[in-house]
């Protein structure tokens, strides 16, 4: 019998465009999270080298204050995954839980739950968020990231609300209810691995529209941004007039392409996923 | 003793709703049926498709809980159980479902399908439930257990995935299964061989049965030595001995039932006398016809009687029960002359 961890890599080799999005994703998170370590922030101003173009010395080029952009690249993501994956997370919660006790339990309880969801569905989220960036205090990125895990769940949660409720009518459940095996089984050890690569899906989609919607707060200049990252090299690229310099090119392009692969990593990994949960697709 | 199950003038309605603006309709599935199964029993649930067959065969798993009459098991109105007393019957009465593609999950590997009741009802200990699903497995035919046990349920044929869910049923040690048409999804090649296991737990464990087929042949096959029970359109109209019944068809409909079962041989077939049914439809539980359910497709239908008042279940002779107006009249006395012949 394999192991769970050999289990998973051998299932996750097997979809090849998933297993790179995967090795991306791990590049990304190696660079954010443990480089930034090895190499120091350097925001010293250079008035003699504002917007040079890609050098050895600097291989993306320099910015406004003629800072190397390679550096604020490495040191730019860490804040961006953070909002993601904590934003992800917390609405894959609320979206898991709720819509199983919506599907489970049905009846009044149903009712009142979708319709919270409905109410948030119809709430238009950018100009909100925009609105509320003026008076709630975004300098850390976990205030950041609840709001945005509190606005995204409803549309995940209704569509688990749905799975949930086809699930709980298949003969399987039945037979462990017949077999008296406790709601708590029914749940966790019969419905949710059944639609594990969906609820998956549904966090890394909402990672990836928590991406956007921090990311074009920054570049907005909603959110007062105090750090290094990849929202706020945009937002400076595109007011500082990188865009007219011949050179600066770089200096815009590359978050964009750093938050486009990640991305492209993320969901490519989702794919992947869909055939470690679901036997059937492993074609054995 | 009390029988272990008694269904006493169960019925099951379900609400329908057709459009926005017309009136929730209510329709009986289940009419005022009542049997009983003793202690290690088989009864033979007969009848075409959607006639109540799977809805009698859930209530009594205690899947649905009738809208009417009284459910017991062992004297004791399941749905008025105390928690203790509903846990016994729960481990006591387990169910066969019709579609071994449908029962088991298909993210869980045999192995750990047979492993949560035993776990969870603490059959037996951590460390002995590997020995214990292997033996579970070997007395389902599935051999060598060791291979079967960590297959998902996708790398199983249908037959092979029956056997894991008669296995998952038997872990909790039951007394009464109730098998909703186990055999009919499955390859009539192997059916054969999944109604001798069944036949062989319950001669060996003593395990009582609710069998529940559209296939006469396959009723007699497995309960020949119990009782059969005839449905049509939610009620039962014919009871009694499984030879008798098959042997002897006192209702109309049983006697269609009989001569519609096709013979191997195509020339048997075509000659066989088919009797003339007044109509082929079967009507619709939301408009009922009056008086005799069957009167509408009954080759023996009698003008101005079957179609005015409806018969019940009566009793026509020590073993046997019928629900026609040609064996007994309202009173309930019987018409002995009318099957001097038969019986």
């Amino acid at each position: 019998m394999k192991s769970g961890i050999k289990l998973f890599f051998y299932h996750l080799r097997k979809n090849k465009v998933g297993f790179a999005g995967f090795i991306v994703l791990l590049a990304l998170i190696f660079m954010s999270y443990i480089l930034p370590y090895f190499v120091p922030l350097d925001m010293e101003t250079r008035v003699n080298e504002i917007f040079k173009p890609p050098s050895w010395k600097h291989p993306l080029g320099t910015d406004f204050q003629g800072r190397d952009i390679l550096n604020q690249i490495i040191h730019g993501g860490k804040d961006v995954m953070n909002v993601a994956f904590m934003a992800g997370l917390i609405s894959t919660a609320i979206a898991v839980s709720l819509g199983a006790v919506s599907g489970f339990v049905g009846g009044k309880v149903d009712m009142v739950l979708t319709s919270i969801a409905d109410i948030i569905l119809t709430i238009p989220h950018f100009p909100l968020l925009a609105v509320l960036a003026a008076f709630i205090d975004f300098k850390s990125s976990v205030g950041l990231a609840t709001l945005l895990g509190l606005l995204s769940w409803p549309g995940a949660m209704r569509s688990i609300r749905a799975q949930v409720l086809s699930l709980k009518e298949r003969d399987f459940v039945e037979a462990a209810r017949v077999l008296d095996l406790g709601t708590g089984h029914i749940v966790f050890k019969e419905i949710i691995p059944n639609m594990m690569n969906y609820i998956v899906m549904n966090m890394i989609f909402s990672m990836r529209s928590a991406v956007y919607s921090q990311v074009g707060l920054i570049i907005l200049g909603f959110v007062p941004f105090t750090s290094t990252n990849w929202g706020v090299m945009i937002h400076y690229a595109w007011s500082r007039g990188a865009i007219f310099f011949k050179g600066s090119l770089m200096y815009l392009l590359a978050p964009i392409a750093m938050i486009a692969l990640f991305q492209w990593s993320l969901v490519s990994f989702a794919r992947a996923l869909e055939g470690v949960f679901n036997p059937r697709l492993r074609g054995e | 003793m009390a029988p272990i199950i008694e269904l006493k003038h169960i019925g099951k309605s379900f609400m329908v709703k057709r459009g926005i603006f017309s009136e929730k309709k209510e329709i009986k599935v289940l009419d005022d049926v009542n049997l009983t199964i003793e202690e290690g029993e088989v009864l033979a649930l007969v009848g075409e498709s959607g006639c109540g067959k799977t809805t009698t065969a859930k209530i009594i798993a205690g899947i649905h809980k009738p809208t009417k009459g009284e459910f017991l098991y062992r004297g004791k109105n399941v749905w008025e159980m105390n928690k203790e007393e509903f846990e016994r019957y729960r481990r006591a009465v387990q169910l066969i479902h019709q579609d071994p593609y449908a029962s088991l999950n298909p993210t869980m590997r045999v192995f750990d399908t047979i492993k949560a009741p035993l776990l969870r009802h603490k059959i037996v200990e951590k460390r002995k439930v590997y020995d214990k699903v292997l033996e579970l497995l070997e007395m389902v035919d599935l051999n060598p257990p060791e291979e079967y046990a960590f297959k998902y349920p996708h790398q199983l044929s249908g037959g092979e995935r029956q056997r894991v869910t008669i296995a998952r049923a038997l872990t909790v040690g039951p007394e009464f299964i109730v098998a909703d048409e186990p055999v009919s999804m499955l390859d009539v090649s192997i059916r054969l061989s999944i109604i001798e296991l069944l036949k062989d737990l319950r001669e060996k464990m003593g395990v009582g049965f609710l069998f529940v087929t559209h296939d006469l042949a396959m009723a007699k096959y497995f309960a020949l030595e119990g009782k059969t029970a005839v449905m049509y359109l939610g009620k039962v109209v014919e009871y009694g001995n499984t030879r008798d019944v098959i042997d002897n068809p006192l209702h109309p409909y049983t006697q269609v039932l009989l001569k519609a079962i096709p013979e191997a041989d195509p020339e048997v077939t075509r000659k066989k006398e088919m009797p003339k049914l007044r109509s082929l439809d079967v009507p619709s539980f939301l408009n009922l016809p009056k008086g005799c359910r069957f009167h509408t497709r009954c080759p023996l239908y009698m003008e101005g009687f079957c179609n005015k008042k409806e018969p019940k279940l009566r009793q026509v002779s020590s073993t046997r029960k019928v629900s026609c107006w040609l064996y007994h009249d309202e009173e309930g006395n019987v018409k002995e002359e009318a099957f001097k012949g038969v019986l």
